[in-house]
């Protein structure tokens, strides 16, 4: 599965970093492909590319605020979080999309 | 480049808190904060910090909990450090208490690098080695030396 992704929090200093952190070492210990763009307080940084959100299976929104550019998943399956949902068990959070996505034959 | 050392000071670290719960360590962290000249009004502070609080979780597990606060009445963006001599109950991502206590203040208008700087020891906080060192740290030096080191893996 391909994964990409956004985090954003309410301060933008800390939650972002530490859940896109997070959701990176689930993924790889699950064995996605994963790629997070952070929407701190400095901005966006590691911004997804288009050619990265087309070859992505599933878009992850780990986001607490309003966040920019969400129209570039258009057409994409889309999970949308809080960042303490995403936090809390990351590794089964990440396996129950891709449970969902075989189910509905996205996979 | 700025280092841990920029934001991390020694007289802002405290690794025997008295504090018994939560209130009790927004409270002590908060004057520690004040007597060190990084904020300039300790109400006004908490008041930010606990509507951070009401926004979310910020028990990031391991017994670790990262409160923080962004508004004009910091001096300077810092972050205090606090360890506890009892499990405190807090919110937490595992559902587990808190014994360490990283408060991020954070002037509300500051250059990125500062704020960089604060994310990656926010991200550091899920190294097992820094979680570590973090609760069993007889020194500030040795709390410092894991957060360099962990600084240069990104």
């Amino acid at each position: 599965m391909k994964i990409v992704g956004i985090t954003a929090c309410p301060t933008g200093i800390a939650h972002t970093y530490i859940t896109k952190k997070k959701i990176l070492e689930a993924a790889k210990a699950c064995g996605y492909e994963c790629r997070i763009e952070t929407q701190g307080s400095i901005g966006a940084e590691d911004a997804l590319t288009p050619e990265e959100i087309k070859a992505a299976d599933v878009v992850l929104l780990a986001v607490d605020v309003k966040i920019s550019g969400e129209e570039r998943f258009k057409g994409k399956p889309i999970v949308k979080a809080r960042t303490e949902d995403v936090m809390r068990n990351t590794d089964k959070f990440l396996q129950q999309i891709e449970l969902k996505l075989r189910k509905a034959g996205k996979l | 480049m700025l280092e841990i050392q920029d934001v991390l000071f020694e007289e802002n670290v405290c690794l025997n808190l008295t504090a018994k719960t939560k209130d009790e360590v927004i409270c002590e962290l908060t004057e520690l904060l004040y007597l060190n000249d990084v904020i300039s009004d300790k109400e006004e502070f908490k008041k930010e910090i606990y509507h951070r609080e009401e926004e979310g979780i910020t028990g990031i597990g391991d017994g670790i909990a990262i409160p923080h606060g962004r508004t004009p009445v910091v001096k300077k963006s810092v972050i205090a450090i606090g360890r506890t001599q009892s499990d405190i109950d807090w919110k937490s991502f595992d559902d587990k208490p808190v014994r360490v206590i990283i408060m991020f203040a954070i002037r509300d208008v500051d250059i990125s690098q500062h704020i960089m700087l604060l994310s990656r020891v926010a991200e550091m906080l899920l190294d097992k080695e820094v979680i570590d060192v973090l609760h069993s740290a007889e020194t500030i030096d040795e709390i410092i030396q894991v957060l360099k080191q962990g600084g240069g893996d990104r």
